[in-house]
């Protein structure tokens, strides 16, 4: 049966809830405002400002913050769906997307669930029981036990039955969390008692399986969709091995490596799968691909031996939802898969009924840009976006592949990435003719792409990206961890030396552009007479710090940058000698162009600001001195030069330099500096010293930290869970005084010093950013010579 | 930078200067001796900026205070400019070094408004007052009160210096002047903001005192009439110098301070904030010009080859049109009275911007000369163009035919214009400044508002050999009407000497260091620093609005 597209029929529904917030609220919308259909937003208490709020036409509250009061609140969002006269519920992915309870209680009160039918999200929900019905269906699964007996006798008979290595799971869990890989007999037992405890902490239940632990494996999952009327194809595979603590980071589509023979046959047993639940609506089959089976098997092909029987890939689980990187699949196929979900909820038949006739063209990779800091144990981090820039080209929410980057956002400039839900900021989806062709535009895109007020794994994944091993394909689900010393190398120090210098050139050029354009008729505000002295150096100099990215030697450790300013022969022309301890070379600024928000432009320029955050392209020429005793005066012989094109950007205490590679206009590289030849770009992080920021402010440095001993800061940012100390109370040192709720964990922040409780600036449930003041202590001692002052 | 056409000569392009400069022998000669200079300067000015001396400043930074020219840095905006002032003052003056004359002053930016600073080096002597340390503090004032600059001290000084004391506390132009300074540029609403980084004891205590504005930095700044060991000595009472005048005293309870600092870069950084108030009433009154700017091209020819251009020897005539051509903007001169007198040249050119009438030696001066320079500067008088001397000059023509003709009578009216012109004046000091040519060329008496040198320059009443000769001459004339010989040898070492004094005093570095200017400059910086000045006198000059009524004669036609 072919259906034909211009006559499609129109939707039993008009007005269209999403049950979810950020960026796939968003882009449930955007197909939903496609197909004429009206749209509803929920939000919490901390979303009232948000991205999917703007994008609906209509928007209800549904509770607090927390996602247990709002987006998890059952109840609330039903009420809500009813009173707004919404027909039908998308529930996106996470929270309520692939609950039967929810599912159930819209079926009750009349309201469509876009996802498949109550019965097979039970079905696909327990693991245990998804794996018997697969064996029954013929779908190969992972050899494994799970069984009810869960004495620890027969887990270790089992355990021994599959073969070490073995992986522990908690029977309901998902995320990774309470699982466990045995290497050796000795070791189950102690960590099979560690998978349970965190199973009873993360899901309240210890009951755990037994699975085959692969030890180079892939993961890869097959998006089907089924419609009401028994019609269920695939739209091909996504790889997903790229994961961090099973955290997926990069996704691709199709995955690489796979013969279209192997690639059938996933896609016939994916719907296989599918159709032994009755499932409807679209959904994903993970299967785990044993890599090192893959040769033997591509080999098995070419002889004909019957490729069916033993394939390299078995099934671990089914997700009754769309997922987070459907967006790959959709730039390979050219398809909307929102739009098939809701023509399936609409009981429409498929839009393309045919398996042969589902296009794939090209490949497709999307990166999660999430807030947390890979240099510092991926912490999560909370805080606001000060600026968010993507890269020039783009369109949100295209499936169009010929549109190359798709951006998928929730987030705006102002939003706060905080505690309460996942601290994913985009998603970026690039597509191209070849894998390689989509690797190096993600790696331009991921440069251009910058987020400024948190940090982010931006840089991380671009050095993922730009691994040799993952660009000849050799992923696999080890393949992070395998490389993750490279993956969180520091910069070396002469990258950080080489950017800090870029950065006091760009900060130069900022003072010297407000100086300018304030009275730019004025020789005195003039370029080329800045920093004009008498027979005296010209220096400027500024203190940063780096980020913590940088090697122990620097980080954190003020850095100070001298600018000497040199005679030229062009009296405009700017050029340095840079200082930084024993370092230096020369630097030519070529070009430069300062880019200001208008706002703060007009304020600067009518001297009501003195600093804003800006944007400075310049382009510099280097020249490094064979010697170090160069002459401050005169141009020194050199021995390299090269030119370069940097960004830097100034976002609040920020200090961001973006390098893209160089070129060398001297092909004899000095050694040293050999590595400055290197094309790749670079990103480096500053912090502007504290005595700057205070000196721009006209706080003194002390009254900020008027007692530092007894001020205490956060150490990351949290939700204050309980206060245990009073204002005025005597505390000895090491007494808690409040408790901080990060991470899904609890930490008591102590009393530093034996003193009274002088002031406690958050109450419970008040957010905290890192390094925010908590409390400060006031030290006996110092209060008794308080006493003693007033006294005499 | 963006190419700025020059509007103001635009229209008489056929004006450019054309060089005739090349590159030869003897220009390699010139500019190997300007370069001996310079390096000089800049080996002796490195030494003058390091004050009382690594050690000395050493100590004053470990008590927690910044040394003064970092103290000046950090007041600035960052990439400012800073004209220092007098920066040789009390060289080779006193018995022992007093660098700078422990004193820092200059003009700098303040969010992108002239300031006038003037700050105590208490690395030197303690920041004490030396007679020169008065008279620098006073020219940077007179600058300040003449261009309407706000001034801002920075103080941290001891004090006058006591054995000094006479040259130092009684005159008019002393001490007290300081203070009758500050009360009337106060008065006519010149911002005079006091910073307390050290001492300010006794009379130095009414700079803060006398200030709109005051801050004190704590455990720094003092600020008492009597320091602890006179308040003892007085009435036995024993107190430090932090009960006795520091922060927390001057800003709780006496109220002699207004701001609070913690330390140096809080005092600084209130400093600006303070400023920020200043300039926030009027933006066209107070630190900007007031002069209707023309947009401007570099000159053609680099203002490097300045130093190939300028003899080695002050004797060696050249054509001061060539270091014209390297100052102006795009070269532009449009030449008055080209044929005439043509011992001094005149014309009009910009200089980033700013009109200037340019009067320039180029030779001795005869009558027509000063005739043609008088009716000049009249012109530019009229117009309100200020006039920029180009002084080279060894003084007038003498001789029978001369005095004959009157030259002193025409010399005169050249004094006379000079003298009364309302303009703002600048003069270079680039060759020899002997006899009546200084009066005539706008020599310090005639309170140009900035006078520079350059370091090949020369100054005296009349040139060394020329007053050998003639006190020789007196001399032997002398001693034969007493009836003695005199013998060859003597003679010569008489001679000698007085070549040898005259070579001493007329050296740049004896007048700058008694502050007979503000400061000797290189000829490369010239430009610039012509560019910083007329930004800065035209500051406190409105000229374009000056109405022709207000002169008590006519031009006359010389």
């Amino acid at each position: 049966k072919v259906i034909d597209r211009n006559t499609q029929p129109s939707f039993r529904f008009d007005k269209l809830l999403v049950a979810n917030r950020g960026e796939i609220a968003c882009r449930v919308f955007r197909t939903a405002k496609k197909l004429g259909l009206k749209t509803v937003a929920i939000y919490s208490d901390a979303d009232r400002n948000s991205l999917h709020v703007d994008w609906a036409d209509e928007a209800i509250r549904i509770g607090p913050p927390p996602s247990t009061e709002s987006y998890l609140n059952m109840d609330n969002i039903i009420r809500a769906a009813k009173q707004v006269g919404a027909q039908v519920i998308h529930p996106g992915y996470g929270f309520l997307s692939e609950n039967s309870i929810f599912a159930e209680k819209c079926r009750q009160n009349g309201i469509l669930f876009v996802g498949p039918p109550v019965e097979a999200i039970k079905k696909m929900g327990s693991k245990a029981a998804a794996r018997s019905i697969m064996q029954a269906a013929g779908v190969p699964v992972v050899p494994g036990y799970h069984g009810d007996d869960q004495s620890d006798k027969r887990l270790l008979e089992e355990a021994k039955r599959i073969g070490f290595p073995v992986m522990i799971k908690p029977s309901m869990g998902g995320g990774g969390k309470g699982m466990k890989i045995v290497h050796s007999e000795s070791e189950f037992l102690s960590l099979l008692e560690a998978s349970r405890a965190e199973a009873s902490s993360s899901f309240g239940d210890t009951h755990i399986l037994l699975e085959k632990y692969l030890a180079v494996s892939r993961h890869v999952e097959v998006q089907i969709v089924a419609d009401k009327h028994g019609n269920c194809v695939h739209l091909y595979e996504r790889d997903c091995s790229v994961q961090r603590r099973h955290q997926k980071i990069i996704e691709e589509a199709p995955a690489p490596g796979i013969s279209s023979s192997l690639r059938s046959l996933l896609g016939e047993t994916a719907v296989a799968a599918a159709k032994a639940v009755g499932y409807e609506n679209a959904g994903t089959v993970e299967f785990i691909l044993d890599a090192t089976r893959l040769e033997s098997y591509n080999e098995q092909l070419s002889s004909k031996q019957d490729w069916k029987t033993n394939p390299p890939f078995y099934f671990m689980e089914m997700n009754t939802r769309l997922q987070v990187e459907h967006p790959v699949t959709e730039m390979i196929t050219g398809q909307d898969l929102v739009e098939w979900q809701l023509r399936v909820t609409n009981e429409e038949y498929l839009p393309i009924l045919h398996q042969q006739q589902i296009p794939l063209s090209g490949h497709a990779m999307e990166v999660r840009i999430y807030a947390e800091n890979p240099f510092d144990q991926f912490l999560p981090q909370a805080g606001t976006i000060h600026k968010l820039i993507y890269p020039p080209t783009i369109q949100s929410f295209s499936s169009n592949p010929s549109v190359p980057i798709r951006i998928d956002s929730g987030m705006k400039e102002g939003d706060m990435v905080g505690v309460f839900y996942d601290p994913m900021i985009a998603k970026l989806i690039v597509s191209g003719q070849s894998r390689e062709e989509v690797r190096q535009r993600l790696v331009d895109a991921l440069f251009h792409t910058r987020v400024f007020g948190i940090p982010t794994n931006i840089e991380f994944v671009q050095r993922i990206l730009r691994l040799e091993e993952f660009a000849m394909t050799g992923i696999d689900t080890g393949f992070l961890e395998r490389n993750m010393e490279d993956l969180t190398m520091p910069l070396p120090g002469w990258v950080v030396r080489h950017c800090a210098v870029c950065a006091s050139v760009a900060q130069f050029l900022f003072d010297s552009y407000v100086q300018y354009s304030r009275q730019s008729a004025d020789p005195w505000c003039l370029p080329a007479l800045s920093l004009f002295r008498l027979h005296l150096e010209q220096r400027y100099s500024m203190d940063l710090i780096p980020d913590k990215f940088s090697t122990a030697a620097e980080k954190d450790k003020e850095i100070h940058v001298q600018l000497t300013r040199l005679e030229s022969s062009e009296a405009s022309e700017l050029l340095f000698l840079a200082k930084l301890k024993e370092h230096q070379a020369l630097v030519r600024i070529l070009e430069r162009q300062v880019i200001l928000d208008e706002r703060d432009d007009v304020a600067v320029k009518a001297g009501t600001k003195a600093s804003a955050d800006y944007m400075i392209k310049m382009k510099l020429e280097w020249k490094l001195p064979q010697d170090t005793e160069t002459d401050m005066r005169s141009q020194p012989d050199v021995g390299t030069s090269f030119r370069e094109w940097i960004d830097v950007y100034q976002v609040g205490s920020e200090v961001v330099v973006y390098r893209e590679g160089l070129s060398s206009l001297n092909k004899s590289m000095t050694t040293g500096y050999k590595e400055l030849t290197d094309s790749s770009a670079i990103v480096a992080r500053f912090k502007r010293s504290k005595s700057m920021l205070a000196f721009e402010r006209g706080d003194s440095l002390e009254t900020s930290s008027p007692l530092s001993h007894g001020a205490v800061q956060s150490p990351m940012p949290g939700r204050v869970a309980k206060v245990l100390a009073t204002v005025g109370q005597q505390v000895n040192k090491g007494d808690p005084i409040l408790v901080l709720e990060a991470m899904k964990m609890t930490h008591q922040i102590l009393s530093p010093i034996a003193g009274c409780v002088k002031e406690i600036h958050f109450g419970p449930n008040d957010l905290v950013s890192g390094e925010a003041m908590l409390f400060e202590i006031q030290p006996d001692v110092e209060e008794q010579t308080t006493n003693l002052e007033n006294k005499a | 930078m963006n190419k700025r056409v020059s509007l103001f000569l635009s229209s008489v392009r056929y004006s450019t200067l054309v060089s005739n400069f090349r590159s030869n022998k003897e220009s390699n000669a010139n500019s190997q001796v300007m370069e001996q200079l310079l390096g000089n300067l800049r080996v002796k000015v490195e030494e003058i900026a390091k004050g009382g001396g690594e050690k000395a400043i050493k100590r004053h930074e470990e008590r927690g205070k910044w040394f003064v020219r970092n103290r000046i840095q950090k007041l600035l905006d960052p990439t400012s400019p800073f004209l220092e002032l007098s920066q040789l003052a009390a060289f080779q003056v006193y018995d022992s070094p007093v660098p700078a004359a422990g004193l820092v002053t200059g003009v700098g930016l303040v969010h992108g408004r002239k300031v006038m600073v003037i700050a105590n080096d208490a690395t030197t002597k303690g920041g004490t007052f030396f007679p020169l340390t008065v008279k620098k503090y006073l020219r940077a004032q007179n600058i300040a009160e003449q261009c309407k600059l706000p001034c801002v001290y920075l103080v941290d000084s001891g004090g006058a210096y006591l054995p000094l004391q006479a040259e130092v506390f009684p005159d008019k132009d002393h001490f007290g002047r300081i203070f009758y300074n500050q009360a009337r540029m106060s008065a006519q609403g010149i911002p005079q903001i006091a910073v307390v980084m050290g001492s300010c004891t006794a009379g130095g205590a009414y700079v803060p005192a006398m200030a709109d504005e005051t801050v004190i930095v704590k455990n720094q700044g003092t600020i008492f009439l009597g320091g602890p060991p006179l308040v003892k000595a007085a009435t036995g009472e024993v107190v430090t110098a932090e009960e006795l005048g520091g922060a927390d005293l001057h800003c709780k309870k006496s109220g002699v301070a207004d701001h609070y600092a913690y330390n140096d870069l809080h005092a600084l950084s209130l400093t600006r904030k303070i400023l920020y108030s200043c300039f926030a009433k009027e933006s066209t009154r107070i630190g900007s010009s007031s002069y209707p700017l023309q947009t401007f091209e570099e000159p053609l020819y680099p203002t490097s080859q300045l130093l190939d251009i300028v003899p080695a020897d002050l004797k060696t005539q050249y054509d001061v049109k060539e270091v014209i051509a390297r100052i102006v903007d795009a070269s532009h001169f449009t030449e008055f009275k080209q044929y005439y007198g043509t011992s001094i040249v005149t014309g009009f050119a910009g200089i980033y911007g700013y009109p200037v009438g340019i009067l320039a030696n180029q030779g001795v001066l005869f009558r027509e000369s000063a005739l043609k320079a008088a009716h000049f500067i009249e012109l530019c008088d009229y117009r309100g163009i200020p006039l920029l001397f180009l002084q080279n000059i060894t003084g007038f023509m003498v001789g029978k035919s001369y005095e004959e003709g009157g030259i002193a009578k025409d010399g005169a009216k050249m004094v006379n214009a000079v003298a009364n012109a309302k303009v703002p004046k600048i003069t270079i000091l680039m060759g020899g400044s002997f006899g009546a040519g200084n009066y005539g060329m706008c020599g310090r008496a005639y309170e140009p508002n900035f006078l520079f040198s350059w370091p090949n320059s020369r100054i005296s009443v009349m040139g060394g050999e020329q007053a050998a000769s003639v006190l020789t001459q007196i001399q032997k004339e002398a001693m034969e009407k007493s009836g003695k010989t005199w013998n060859p040898d003597e003679e010569k070492a008489f001679r000698n000497s007085l070549v040898e004094k005259y070579e001493r005093e007329g050296s740049p570095y004896y007048a700058s260091a008694r502050i007979w200017d503000d400061g000797v400059i290189a000829p490369q910086d010239t430009r610039k620093v012509l560019g910083l000045t007329l930004s800065v006198v035209t500051n406190g000059h409105k000229m374009a609005q000056q109405q022709p009524s207000s002169f008590s004669y006519g031009i006359f036609r010389m």
